[in-house]
């Protein structure tokens, strides 16, 4: 065994920015959970269709790379919208597996229809954070900057800013504004909700068309780290949001980013560097996925709500 | 035509001879599927039957548990690599492995299931997608021996040979060129019905009706004094066990494994499957099979003419028409084909149960819509659209186009159904006459029912015959 603690920075900057990506997506998951007690298993393909919009508007029509974002992240949420309208809605929630099967069929039509137009070639999508702007003084043009004797990437710095950045907007759209407050009384209440006057349906739609939006930012943010766009890509990164949700409680926010985040750091430290590096065991690579299962099946195991999440009592 | 053209008490005489046309069909197809089909047609055959106990062993969970489990196609990647492992590294026989398989899967199925079902909802469902995603990564690992047990990224071949002995060659098919994949198809009858026949008991059992509680009201059922987390655990790892079973099945219906095979697209199949059938119902297992392997099929088929993309000759076409299709039954059936089959019966023939005294839980009687019954007329309607509809299917299949096809064949089934209905109606018909219970003028209505529908019945059973014996030898 060699301790490599000279690299090991690489691993937790590599880690955070993986996290912050998974935790991007495990918030676009939670944000539905919260208000609907409902897992959507099509976020994935929602986010990867969100990516390929932005893959046609930067890439084939020439649009400035945030413009695109910005208007794919606005039609994202005008299909989740519709989604919650037409096909969630008649669903009563309490019973899930019809909302669970929908969801599946979405996920089978995204992904048949995105290889149908774009094939399964991986297609190249410009990395919103390649090398940092000009304005920054020392660095223009850089890809890196040392950090701690590591290459610390722009585009960690990047993803992290742009997710700060979303984290401080949804506060700001949850605890100013009056469908953030019906949304929190929603997610909280159902029925005293809807007795006090809020137009749940909307505010559920509501809470699927941000949901949505988070997705698609997750998922053009990872596209660089993947080589590009292509109809598998959310595949894997799902079923690490899905383990940061459930890691952090399906039903917190902030769980949710720590718990995407911690998984991140997981992957990067635990599997690659400690199983990796310092132990040699090649093969380790190939188990970042089962570490992250078996970190669910700990997790349930002793706090069966997640580590921020709350527990639910239950009247008979 | 509101009301149903027969109401029979369960089982009274009528009802009995209606399970009787049921039981004939079922062995007629399960004979003539050997002798019939041709050889690749009998592998598909095969294939929906393996999905078939894999939908069972899912149905046990989600159906009859009420708990959300995608990730069975990780229980089957288990049992169908323990297999090939078994039968190619340590040269078991198939029938050797089968027991040892099972147990792996039982076991799996407590250690993913203990800490899964301590957890509500949608947990579960969580936990075992992750599972059905991670499985086909842990295949490739190379060290403990796993990689060279598995054949890593390449597959693993099963180089034995499915052979029928030589006391089993008069089995239907077995013998002529089809010989391979006919002897497979009667080892995977013989599973499936064993299979069948063991969920159909351990439903019926006292454990069995504790997984069905817990499903109709968990709460209800624990203060009942059901043990919740043992009787679970023990049906999901049940459930598991089944769903290993499946993979020795594939294993041997193949006689290749790898663990692209196992990825969580087929554990959606399965849930896909299970929708269709009818969850919570057995014979919608057996048909979620079939769907989903001929249905695939067919998808696969129009893709290409459509100009669609295809890779492998597998086009994303397939899974987009799936998808649709799972959405259109959570809509609009949300029971699967046994709840539309159920209802055609229904409109046909109403079987009322019985009470626990042995009574009939409605008057069978009063049900009866006495001398103003038009009922005769509809039987002899349904007796002669049977063989009209035959006659128009075997025009139609001439053309040459898959959708007429596909048509034709369903015209030409139709008549499976009329002709015994109509046969069954005309006899009640003339008998409640007998009684007083109808004018005179429906006599020959009825008589003619009764003449039309039995003859089509006598055509469909002698043409059954006549293909059986043809093709047997």
């Amino acid at each position: 065994m060699t301790w490599n603690f000279d690299i090991l920075p690489d691993f937790v900057f590599n880690g955070l920015s993986l996290g912050a990506i998974y935790g991007t997506v495990a918030l676009s998951l939670v944000l539905i959970f919260k208000a609907t007690t409902l897992i959507n298993f099509a976020t994935g393909e929602l986010a990867m269709i969100g990516a390929f919009m932005v893959y046609v508007l930067h890439m084939e029509q020439g649009l400035w790379l945030w413009l695109s974002i910005l208007i794919a992240m606005i039609i994202s949420a005008g299909l989740g919208a519709l989604i919650e309208r037409t096909l969630t809605r008649p669903f009563d929630p309490a019973d899930h597996l019809p909302v669970v099967l929908i969801t599946l069929g979405l996920f089978l039509i995204f992904n048949a229809l995105a290889g149908d137009i774009w094939n399964y070639q991986v297609r190249i999508l410009s990395n919103p954070f390649g090398k940092f702007p000009s304005w920054v003084p020392g660095l223009g043009g850089d890809r890196f900057v040392m950090v701690l004797g590591s290459r610390l990437k722009y585009q960690s710095i990047g993803i992290w800013l742009t997710l700060a950045l979303a984290l401080f907007l949804l506060g700001l759209i949850l605890n100013r504004t009056k469908m953030g407050l019906a949304f929190r009384a929603v997610s909280s209440n159902v029925e005293s909700a809807r007795l006090v006057g809020v137009h749940t349906g909307r505010t559920l739609g509501f809470g699927w068309a941000i949901a949505s939006a988070f997705g698609t930012l997750g998922a053009v943010l990872v596209a660089p780290q993947l080589g590009g766009v292509n109809p598998n890509m959310m595949a894997t990164i799902l079923i690490y949001a899905l383990a940061g949700a459930a890691l952090g409680g399906l039903d917190s926010l902030g769980g949710a980013v720590m718990g995407g985040v911690l998984i991140g750091l997981i992957q990067a430290v635990l599997v690659m560097w400690l199983g990796v590096v310092v132990m040699g065991q090649a093969y380790m690579s190939i188990l970042q996925l089962a570490a992250a299962f078996v970190l669910i099946l700990i997790v349930l195991l002793f706090r069966p709500s997640g580590l921020f999440g709350s527990r639910r009592v239950e009247r008979v | 035509m509101s009301s149903p053209l027969v109401v029979v008490a369960k089982g009274g005489a009528e009802h009995k001879r209606w399970q009787y046309v049921q039981y004939l069909y079922l062995a007629a197809f399960v004979l003539l599927v050997p002798v019939v089909l041709q050889p690749f047609e009998i592998g598909k055959m095969n294939r929906a039957l393996v999905l078939s106990v894999a939908i069972l062993a899912v149905n046990l969970v989600v159906g009859f548990n009420g708990m959300l489990a995608l990730g069975h196609s990780a229980f089957m990647g288990v049992g169908a690599f323990v297999t090939a492992s078994l039968v190619q590294d340590e040269n078991w026989d198939f029938w050797m492995a089968l027991p040892v398989v099972v147990l792996v899967g039982f076991v799996l199925g407590i250690l993913v299931g203990l800490p899964a079902l301590r957890v509500k909802g949608l947990y579960l469902a969580l936990i075992t997608i992750a599972q059905a995603t991670v499985f086909p990564t842990l295949v490739n690992i190379d060290e403990l021996g796993i990689a060279k047990r598995t054949g890593g990224p390449n597959g693993k071949g099963v180089s034995e040979e499915v052979i029928a002995p030589s006391y089993l060659e008069w089995l239907p098919g077995v013998d002529g060129a089809r010989g391979g994949s006919a002897y497979r198809y009667w080892c995977i009858v013989l599973i499936l019905g064993i299979t069948l026949l063991l969920v159909t008991n351990y439903i019926r059992s006292r454990p069995g009706r504790a997984v069905l509680a817990i499903r109709d009201n968990e709460a209800g059922a624990a203060v009942y004094g059901v043990n919740l987390p043992i009787v679970k655990t023990v049906n999901f790892a049940i459930s598991a066990g089944l769903g290993s079973l499946a993979g020795l099945m594939w294993c041997l219906d193949k006689g290749f494994v790898a663990g692209q095979d196992f990825t969580f697209l087929l554990a959606v199949d399965l849930i896909i499957g299970l929708v269709i059938g009818g969850v919570g119902t057995l014979q919608g297992s057996l048909l979620g099979g079939l769907f989903v392997v001929w249905v695939n099929d067919l998808t696969k088929r129009i893709s290409i003419p459509l100009g669609l993309y295809t890779l492998n000759g597998d086009g994303p076409l397939a899974k987009a028409i799936f998808g649709l299709i799972l959405i259109l039954f959570t809509f609009f059936a949300p029971g699967g084909i046994v709840s539309l089959a159920r209802q055609v019966q229904n409109r046909l023939i109403k079987v009322v149960p019985l009470r626990p005294d042995g009574t009939p839980a409605e008057d069978v009687d009063s049900l009866d819509p006495g001398m103003e019954s038009d009922r005769a007329q509809s039987a002899m309607k349904l007796a002669i659209v049977g063989p009209v509809l035959l006659i128009i299917g075997w025009l139609l299949m001439n053309v040459n186009n898959l959708i007429v096809g596909c048509l034709a064949f369903g015209l030409r089934f139709s008549i499976l159904i009329t002709a015994p209905v109509a046969m069954l109606v005309g006899s009640n018909e003339l008998k409640a006459l007998a009684a007083g219970k109808r004018p005179e003028s429906i006599k020959g209505q009825a008589g003619m029912a009764r003449l039309i529908g039995g003859l089509g019945f006598l055509f469909v059973l002698l043409y059954g015959l006549w293909l059986f014996i043809t093709q047997y030898s």
